[in-house]
């Protein structure tokens, strides 16, 4: 039997002419398995694990400077683009752990959120949207990344925009990550709504954090 | 009469002699591996990693206008995740310098606080500047590459800039850095700040 120098892929010596079918059958699979393989890594290259949420289904709100909303997908109505699940499910943006992620490597979370006042709005009365990707320790919960979003609203403005993302390594232990969503204002003249479909999460899945081998 | 395929794969046809197989097979599994070799190192190139880095800052770092106006760059602490040897801080505590050429997505982001009478506020800028040359530098000293945030409110405290930035070894020598600057007069103090950088294409 020869092997070729790199792969390994095999091929009949002279004596072997008796046991070619075998050594077709090995041929075969063992292209096979390479093939596959080559699959499996162009589908992470062109097809990360991926997700889209809109909503909520139905507004949030009207929500006093008093109020704290968590603006977290699960039982909020939310639609979801996904190419992957989590346990058989649907992910979810939740500070429930082991909603969220399905795999270990570098993830990219961004937000889009439209708050709109009720009525009057106090100038320069904050609008304030923060994010925590968090780990449950056995310590109690460790904080990997906080983010958000805090603006002025104008008094002559009701509808305002909220925007941010964050580039943070999930673990193996994926079912420990969750998070936290909090949005809060001071608009004392009025409260504040989030509109149907006036939230926008995204999560995409950039790669491993093992150090590269090939170039 | 052994033939080929249109790349190049050898296959036996009826007029052969079954001790031509050996030969034959052979060629045939060299040239299939010639096939699957580039596909290796192409889909290598993304998956599992890619090149990508992140860096952290979580000492109060303060940002003085009056002192440096044309802003500072931050200095590193802590290496999130790196891989690609991007970083090396006992070198060069300012960057995360890409290994292979291309596009990359940069994002940086920072919290921080301005005391409440200060009526400017402050930028977050992505540099391929060398800081080594002088990091506490005016415009006129040195040239700077900088992609800025617009400048948010004076209260506000979650500053985040991403962008996407093209590095070829040929045309930097530095790596990506982050500044922070404003226009007036400004105390900035940075609670956290971190910059995260990932390779997206080649530029061929």
């Amino acid at each position: 039997m020869n092997f070729t120098d790199v792969l390994r892929l095999p091929c009949p010596s002279d004596g072997d002419y008796a046991a070619l079918s075998v050594y077709m059958q090995r041929l075969a699979e063992e292209i096979e398995a390479k093939i596959l393989a080559q699959r499996a890594l162009i589908s992470d290259e062109t097809n990360p694990p991926t997700a889209i949420w809109i909503g909520p289904n139905i507004a949030i709100g009207p929500f006093s400077t008093a109020s704290i909303v968590e603006l977290s997908t699960p039982g909020q109505g939310f639609g979801v683009f996904t190419n992957y699940t989590v346990n058989g499910n649907l992910p979810q943006v939740s500070a429930t752990k082991g909603l969220t992620f399905n795999e270990a490597g570098v993830w990219h979370f961004g937000f889009c959120i439209t708050s709109v006042a009720s009525g009057a709005v106090t100038n320069d009365s904050n609008r304030l949207f923060r994010v925590q990707i968090a780990k449950g320790t056995s310590g109690g919960t460790q904080q990997i990344e906080l983010f958000g979003r805090h603006i002025n609203a104008e008094a002559t403005i009701a509808t305002d925009f909220l925007t941010g993302q964050a580039v943070f390594n999930v673990d193996t232990e994926t079912a420990k990550y969750g998070i936290n969503t909090v949005f809060t204002h001071t608009n004392a003249a009025s409260n504040v709504s989030i509109p149907v479909n006036g939230v926008y999460y995204w999560a995409t899945r950039i790669g491993s954090t093992d150090s590269i081998e090939v170039l | 009469m052994v033939a080929d395929t249109s790349l190049g794969l050898p296959y036996q046809q009826g007029t052969d002699r079954a001790c031509d197989a050996p030969d034959v097979w052979c060629d045939f599994t060299n040239t299939l591996e010639t096939l699957l070799l580039p596909i290796d190192t192409s889909t290598g190139r993304l998956s599992p990693a890619r090149p990508c880095a992140k860096v952290a800052r979580t000492t109060t770092f303060t940002v003085n206008d009056a002192t440096n106006p044309g802003g500072v760059p931050i200095p590193w602490e802590t290496v999130v995740f790196d891989t690609d040897n991007m970083v090396d801080l006992t070198k060069s505590q300012y960057e995360i310098t890409p290994q292979r050429d291309g596009t990359y997505y940069v994002l940086t982001t920072m919290s921080g606080t301005t005391p409440s009478t200060v009526t400017t506020s402050a930028t977050l800028g992505v540099s391929t500047t060398d800081w080594a040359t002088n990091p506490f530098f005016t415009s006129s000293t040195i040239p700077i590459h900088i992609d800025q945030c617009p400048m948010l409110e004076t209260s506000a405290y979650f500053w985040r800039l991403g962008t996407v930035e093209i590095f070829t070894a040929a045309t930097s020598t530095f790596g990506y850095s982050t500044v922070v600057s404003s226009t007036g007069s400004l105390v900035l103090t940075i609670a956290t700040i971190m910059m995260a950088v990932y390779w997206v294409s080649d530029v061929v």
